[in-house]
């Protein structure tokens, strides 16, 4: 991995390259926070006890009504997911199936906590295990560092906090500001080192954005689909996107 | 960080004596800085703006959307531990795109009803410095100066 943009919490966007970065080799990081029940996902349909098991919530066999789609003599995929499938037949998909954190109490939260902080303890590290991976990129790969990670949401998620400095992006509801305005605001804020940088990184997101989507996908007035599209829901002070009918 | 060695210590010598320890928070001198250091949660914010502004959302409702637009929905922080409290969890280059387009908007709605600088000079009192007072009176138009006021950096912090 010699370039990365970390990509927390998407679900429903178009491929998006903003990195500033030689390679278009990407990691995109997606957190189900509702979580996913593996065996429903990727039934082991080939195991001797799978049905008996799971009774009425065994996926069928591939080839029956509603069956799996097979990816080897025990393993397949639930049957909505076709093109993770297609990917499985390229050689683009890997499961790892049935892995689990250590942390075996009782709060999801703190479960969440290990996933992102990347250590055995719910508060092991107040850094994300992605942040520290973006730190040993080596310096001479990493031209324009600052922009290698990118959280999609309006926070950045445990997993891309640290000392690395990355940024965060998430399509707008509201019209458009005007260049004019930004400006000004730049002026404002030139004594302000935190409110300066942070302003100099959501404008140029927005632009790359913009450019690279088309605004008129991006900003609700135009597009009322958008707006049902991307509903925002509350986690830990971020927002996770919703697909539609999730 | 100085303070917090200090306040934990006064805790310890004292072997948990609360008082002792409020003792030492107070005699700290960040407790008497008067430069706001923190950036404002969107809570804070929006109430702060609609104190500002003296005015009250003519539904209670329409007090909702803010919260959730700004990324901190109305009573549900997520977790049992509440909403984080550090100014690097609310200060996202996003989450602040999202309070210039939420000033934008609210500039332009109050734009009759305001005069940006009584108003601001009203909310900050001695904290509105001269660079924000300056970049009032060369603002475009009245909702702009408003917009600019909201997101000065003095009205962003606490």
């Amino acid at each position: 991995m010699n370039r990365a943009a970390a990509c927390g919490l998407l679900t429903q966007l178009p491929a998006l390259s903003f990195a500033a970065a030689d390679s278009e080799s990407r990691l995109v990081l997606v957190i189900l926070r509702g979580a996913l029940d593996g065996l429903t996902a990727v039934p082991p349909f080939g195991d001797p006890d799978y049905a008996s098991a799971r009774r009425e919530l065994a996926i069928p066999t591939p080839g029956t009504s509603g069956g799996a789609l097979a990816l080897d003599a025990t393993f397949g995929l639930h049957p909505s997911l076709t093109q993770l499938q297609q990917r499985f037949q390229r050689g683009e998909l890997a499961v790892i199936h049935a892995a689990a954190s250590p942390y075996r109490e009782r709060s999801h939260f703190d479960g969440q906590n290990v996933l992102e902080n990347g250590t055995p303890q719910p508060s092991g590290s107040a850094s994300g295990w992605l942040n520290r991976a973006i730190a040993a990129i080596p310096a001479s790969a990493a031209r324009g560092q600052h922009d290698l990670g990118l959280a999609l949401g309006q926070n950045v998620p445990l997993v891309l906090r640290g000392e690395q400095r990355v940024t965060s992006w998430a399509p707008s509801l509201l019209p458009e500001v005007e260049p004019d305005t930004l400006a000004r605001l730049a002026d404002l804020y030139v004594a302000d080192p935190v409110l300066a940088m942070r302003l100099d990184e959501a404008t140029a997101i927005d632009t790359l954005a913009d450019e690279q989507m088309g605004a008129d996908r991006l900003r609700a007035q135009g597009n009322p689909a958008w707006r049902r599209q991307c509903r925002p829901a509350q986690a830990h002070g971020e927002h996770r996107w919703q697909a539609p009918g999730s | 960080m100085q303070s917090i060695e200090r306040i934990a210590t006064a805790f310890q010598r004292s072997e948990g004596h609360l008082p002792t320890t409020y003792h030492a928070l107070i005699d700290s001198k960040e407790a008497w800085s008067p430069q706001p250091a923190k950036f404002k949660t969107p809570q804070d914010f929006i109430y702060s703006s609609y104190r500002a502004f003296d005015i009250a959302p003519a539904e209670q409702r329409a007090l909702l959307a803010p919260f959730e637009l700004l990324g901190q929905r109305i009573y549900s922080p997520g977790s049992p531990a509440g909403w984080p409290d550090s100014s690097s969890d609310w200060d996202g280059a996003d989450a602040l795109m999202k309070r210039i387009e939420w000033s934008v908007a609210a500039g332009d709605r109050l734009a009759a009803t305001q005069v940006p600088l009584t108003t601001a000079g009203q909310a900050l009192g001695p904290l509105l410095s001269e660079h924000t007072q300056d970049a009032l009176h060369r603002a475009a138009s009245t909702s702009q100066a408003l917009s600019l006021f909201l997101l000065s950096p003095e009205f962003q912090r606490r």
